[in-house]
Order: C-alpha cells, then sequence, then structure tokens
C-alpha cells in the first residue's frame, strides 16, 4: 500500500446470486483513495459503483451478493496499520462503519427513519462510537454539527421530526449524521440526484468546504460528469462491473481515451459547442443486459471504433501515463502491429 | 384536540346507524312473542308484550323505543331465559372476558413475535415451520379442531374439562386455589385452540410489515451507521413495523368479549357467544340486540383507538 493512499481496492470481484440468474457485478475493480483527495466515480446505472462503495462498507445483500476475489486496504490513520477490510471480523468492521468511513446515500427523503427526530439519529452515531461520552454531550455536538452543515435555528431542528425538512435539509442532516464521528474517508452514493438543481449546488459547496474544514478523502459517486468535474481530483469511469478508465480529473476531461469516456462526455450539454441547436450525440445502443453481457470487450456493441478483436478479448488496464489507466484495445501499444 | 372531540361525536350517528340496520334485520324474522302463545300460562301477556316492545308499531318506531330503553338499562325481556336481558348478559359477560382477554393478548403477542421472527430469519427452517403452523391455523376449521381436541383430551385422556361455567361455577369446590385451577381445566383447551386459530393473521401481517420495513433506506442507513444488528432490528425496524400492527390490534378489540360462539359451543361454555347461538334459535331477539350492541360499541371504539394510537406511534401523524 502506498503511504499517501488510504484506501485501496484491489483485484474486486462481486457476484450477485439471484433467483433470475448470476450477476458479475464487479469485475476486478481497483482503485485508490488519497489522503484528503476527492475520487469521483462515474457510470451508468448498474455499472457497479454503488456496489463498490457497499462493499467498501461491508453493507451487501445477504446473502445474494458474495465477494469472490478481491482486497480492499484500509490505512488506520491512528495506528498507520494496513487493514483488508474483507477479512475484519464484523465486531470490528462496526468500528470502521459510520465512524472511520461513512456514507451519505441518494436519497434523503427516505434515508432517515420517520420515526426518530434528527437529533435523536445523530446523537446514536456519536454514542455508539464514542461511548465514554454523555448524552448531553452528544446533544451538543449533534447541533455543532447542523449548524456546522449550515442549518439555520440548529437548537430548534435538532428535535425535528424528518417529515418536518425539505429534501436539502435532509441531506443536510444526513451530511451532519456522516461527519459526526469525524471520519477519514466519506463516501457520498449520488449525494445530489434527488435533489432540486440550485440544492446540488449548495450541497456539493457543502461536501467540498467540510472536507477543507475537516479533513478527510471522498468517494463521489455519480452519474452526473458535471458533478465530479468541480469537484473531484481523480475519476474512475465504470461500465458493466469494470473500471474502463482512471485518471487524474483534468485528463478525463481534455483527454479522455477510453470511447465510453469519449461518449459520456459528448452527451453532456455545453453552452460552449454547438449551441442549443445541435442535438447531442450521445451514446447509441443501450445499455447490455448484466445477466448476459456481451463476449469481448463489454462496450463492443455500442463501440464507434469496434474491431474484430473486441468482439471475442477482453482488454486489461494499461497504463498510457502515470496514473493514466484505460480498458481499451485501441490503446494496447506494440500489439497493434500484430493485427 | 378539536378532531378528537370531532371524531368522538362522529360516533354517535355510526352507533345508531349500525343498530338500527342489526335491528330491522332481527325485525324481519319476525314477531318473537309469537312463541309465547303456546304456553297457556303465558298466552294472556303476549298482548301487553307486544305492546311494550312496540310490536303494534312500525319497525323504526319500535327501534327507537328499543333504544330509548337500552340506553336506560332496560335491555328487555329474554324469551330463552324468561328473565331481564341485562342480567343474563352480565351473567355470561366474565365467561366471555375471561377467555376473550387471554386469548386475545396471547394471540397478538405470539402472533406478532412469531412474525417479527419470521422475518428476520427469513426463508429459515424456523420461517417454514411458522408459516405451515399459521395456514394450518387459518385453515383448520374450529368445529373441526374443537371437536378432536375435545376427543383426545378431554374424553380418552380426561386432562382438561368441559361443560357448563354457571354462576357458583363448582360450589362444591370451597378453596379458592381449588377452584382456580378447576376454571383453568376448563378454560384451557378452547383458549389454546382460539390462540392457534386466531394468531395466524397477526403472524402473517406482522411478518410482512418487518419484511418491508427491513427494505427501508433508513434500515441501510442504521447499518451504515455502525449500529450493531440488534439494535438495527429493535430500535429501526421494530418501531416502524409496529406502526400497521397497532392498527391492527385496536381493531382486534371486538374480540375480547368473545368472537367465539363456535368454540363455545362445542365446548359447552356458557358465554356470549353461545349465548347469541342459542338466542339466535329462539327468536329471542332481545338478547340478540343486546349482543350486537355490546360488539358494536367494542368495534367503534376500536376504531376510534387505533386512530388516537396511531397518532401516537407514529409521529408524522398528528391528531388535528
Amino acid at each position: 500500500m502506498e503511504k499517501d493512499n488510504i484506501l485501496e481496492i484491489k483485484n474486486l470481484h462481486v457476484t450477485f446470486y439471484t433467483e433470475d440468474g448470476i450477476v458479475r457485478a464487479l469485475q476486478g475493480v481497483e482503485y485508490e483513495v488519497k489522503h484528503n483527495e476527492t475520487l469521483g466515480v462515474v457510470g451508468e446505472s448498474g455499472c457497479g459503483k454503488s456496489v463498490t462503495s457497499l462493499t467498501i462498507m461491508r453493507l451487501l445483500p445477504k446473502p445474494q451478493a458474495k465477494v469472490e476475489e478481491g482486497q480492499i486496504l484500509f490505512r488506520d490513520k491512528e495506528t498507520g496499520q494496513e487493514i483488508n477490510l474483507l477479512e475484519l471480523p464484523e465486531e470490528k468492521m462496526r468500528h470502521v462503519r459510520g465512524n472511520r468511513i461513512s456514507m451519505i446515500f441518494q436519497e434523503p427523503m427516505t434515508a432517515l427513519n420517520p420515526v426518530y427526530t434528527v437529533g435523536d439519529q445523530i446523537m446514536e452515531a456519536i454514542l455508539i462510537h464514542n461511548p465514554e461520552t454523555t448524552r448531553q454531550e452528544a446533544r451538543k455536538k449533534a447541533i455543532e454539527m447542523l449548524k456546522l452543515v449550515g442549518i439555520p435555528a440548529a437548537e430548534k431542528r435538532v428535535d425535528d421530526y424528518p417529515h418536518q425538512m425539505s429534501g436539502g435539509m435532509r441531506q443536510r442532516v444526513m451530511i451532519a449524521m456522516a461527519l459526526s464521528t469525524n471520519p477519514d474517508i466519506l463516501i457520498a452514493d449520488e449525494p445530489t440526484t434527488a435533489l432540486d438543481v440550485t440544492i446540488q449546488a449548495q450541497i456539493l459547496d457543502l461536501i467540498n468546504r467540510l472536507q477543507e474544514q475537516l479533513g478527510m478523502s471522498i468517494i463521489l459517486i455519480t452519474h452526473n460528469l458535471g458533478v465530479v468535474a468541480q469537484n473531484a481530483d481523480r475519476i474512475a469511469v465504470m461500465y458493466l462491473g469494470r473500471i474502463v478508465e482512471y485518471a487524474p480529473v483534468r485528463e478525463i476531461f481534455h483527454d479522455p481515451k477510453h470511447p465510453y469516456t469519449q461518449g459520456l462526455l459528448q452527451s453532456v450539454p455545453r453552452l460552449d459547442r454547438g449551441g442549443l441547436k445541435e442535438p447531442l450525440p450521445g451514446i447509441s445502443g443501450n445499455l447490455p443486459s448484466p445477466y448476459n453481457p456481451p463476449p469481448g470487450c463489454k462496450f463492443h456493441p455500442r463501440c464507434p471504433y469496434v474491431m474484430d478483436r473486441c468482439r471475442e478479448e477482453e482488454p486489461s488496464a494499461v497504463e498510457i501515463s502515470p496514473g493514466h489507466t484505460v480498458r481499451c484495445w485501441l490503446h494496447v501499444k506494440g500489439e497493434k502491429s500484430n493485427e | 384536540m378539536n378532531y378528537l372531540i370531532k371524531r368522538v361525536l362522529q360516533l354517535i350517528p355510526t352507533f345508531l346507524v349500525a343498530t338500527l340496520i342489526a335491528f330491522i334485520l332481527f325485525s324481519l324474522v319476525g314477531d318473537p312473542f309469537e312463541g309465547l302463545r303456546q304456553d297457556p300460562r303465558l298466552a294472556s301477556q303476549v298482548e301487553r308484550l307486544r305492546r311494550i316492545y312496540g310490536y303494534d308499531k312500525d319497525p323504526i318506531t319500535r327501534y327507537f323505543l328499543w333504544i330509548k330503553n337500552f340506553l336506560q338499562g332496560e335491555w328487555g325481556y329474554s324469551i330463552m331465559a324468561k328473565r331481564a336481558v341485562f342480567q343474563v348478559v352480565m351473567e355470561r359477560l366474565p365467561v366471555s372476558l375471561s377467555i376473550g382477554i387471554v386469548n386475545t393478548v396471547l394471540a397478538t403477542l405470539f402472533g406478532i413475535l412469531l412474525g417479527i421472527y419470521s422475518a428476520i430469519h427469513l426463508y429459515s427452517a424456523a420461517d417454514y415451520a411458522a408459516t405451515a403452523l399459521v395456514f394450518f391455523g387459518m385453515s383448520m376449521p374450529s368445529f373441526f379442531f374443537g371437536v378432536m381436541a375435545l376427543f383426545f383430551f378431554v374424553v380418552t385422556i380426561p386432562l382438561f374439562n368441559v361443560g357448563l361455567m354457571t354462576p357458583g361455577f363448582h360450589p362444591d369446590i370451597a378453596n379458592l386455589f381449588d377452584k382456580t385451577i378447576e376454571y383453568g381445566r376448563h378454560l384451557a383447551l378452547p383458549i389454546f385452540i382460539l390462540t392457534l386459530l386466531g394468531m395466524g393473521g397477526f403472524v402473517r401481517y406482522s411478518r410482512s410489515a418487518m419484511l418491508e420495513v427491513l427494505h427501508m433506506d433508513y434500515i441501510r442507513t442504521a447499518r451504515a451507521k455502525g449500529l450493531p444488528e440488534s439494535v438495527v432490528i429493535r430500535k429501526h425496524a421494530l418501531r416502524n413495523a409496529l406502526i400497521p400492527i397497532v392498527t391492527l390490534l385496536a381493531l382486534s378489540l371486538p374480540a375480547i368479549i368473545g368472537a367465539a360462539p363456535i368454540t363455545e359451543t362445542i365446548f359447552s361454555i356458557n358465554g356470549l357467544g353461545k349465548l347469541y347461538i342459542d338466542a339466535l334459535g329462539a327468536n329471542d331477539i332481545m338478547v340478540l340486540m343486546a349482543d350486537l350492541t355490546l360488539t358494536i360499541s367494542l368495534v367503534i371504539i376500536g376504531n376510534l383507538l387505533a386512530d388516537i394510537l396511531y397518532a401516537v406511534v407514529d409521529p408524522r401523524v398528528t391528531l388535528e
């Protein structure tokens, strides 16, 4: 494990055994998260970005999901030790979950328990990981966290029930709850997808500000490239359970190598190019069924540069420049001459 | 508060309409006093009784006469028992209550616990066993199951007792402790049967309520917080799963005065259920109406209670 990494995922394979068939949800996913950096994970629905984060948290649905292979290495900031989260006993994992690694979810409307006040729910997270804290202290801390995430009249709203708050407010509460234990990593799984555009920007700004203020690493999962462009340091693009391109944010936006990344970027509406009259190119075709993925490169049925080789063999990840890897036959050098 | 007052006031028309419908239905059967003419000693009284209970007038007038008397505690005269209805019902009420309360408490308690256990251990052997038990209980008719139980546990092996639960029950037993034991021997079997047959609904209901809650996003949030699974279940899942169950609890209130006419008849227990069956045979309208009015009242109160409890357990609901 490299020194400035806090989390390293290595060759992660996760399979779902469902009634409708077997889904290989993750096939050799690898990425790393550096201290105080933000990693953006981008991809369409069903590409495995949420499954990866649930695997880190060890919250995959049992008994359908199974981790077949791989390692998730996490560096404990206090002891400097490397831990493989997948091998940690459940009792110890509980102290990582919500404490060292916190998570916020897509649906703020349903992610909070309707029968307890938001204060109760924040205090619960504080109390479970800090047994020596009294209820008064926890309550004080909860109010402090609510203020930190920008909830007005926090002293009053701490006793509100979730239904008394708007979606944006609830997502702020979720963030307050996740950060109340001062975690090393925050996993934000589509934190703004269910919110209005103006609220989206506010929440992203808030997450950025809190990262500077509190110092933590963030895994920002989204299907919206605009969201990661401003917030991420590095980006992993996922397609059907694989990371197809992994690079610093500038390179992804200015020099995308994988046809899928290029397609994603072209389908973002831009005012400076083409204007309103030109139709968006987008990516042709549909996401293949995860039960029955195509052979070879998983993207080949939709790829504009498809070659014979793509239909038969799956490319492995190649590093084309330092810190920039891509899974595409177009970029496998030296072997091209064989064609 | 205003809502509550309005809600209570609404009970009055509900009560009147329900009793009116019952009264008119019973009036269709015919004149209950006609049978008394057979008895030469009572024949002269028939005209007087008909006048007292309004059988010389139309059914609506008769209903208002009945309800006026009923509310004053004059529940009428039982043709069957040849006594005041109020007296007859009050004699039977403790018997039915003792079966009904114990049975309702056991059925709901075991039903809910078993349902929640099933949901947590979904598709385990215990879950399948519980499901099998539930379907057995729900599909087994009490007249068959009761008679079988009677045959095996009273006739073949005299473990339990059956028979008339009349006032002054077993006057030969002076010791209160022995009397209680004997009382238990009379009631244990019907209570067991009623519980087994009655808890099915609660098991299925609480199982599905719990399953639904366990798939909610806030359960995932609770787990992601690092709470132990036991806290996730007890604090976060259970409280939410109980919200719909509370309604079911309140609505099962009428069961406490014995919704068990068949079981009571099989075990010769002189409760309200058996009284009702006997009264039906004798066309004893005043008894039928008294029995039914008690049930109607409990149904209405149960509904009100369900509304109030709903607001207590769910902060999203207020009584405004």
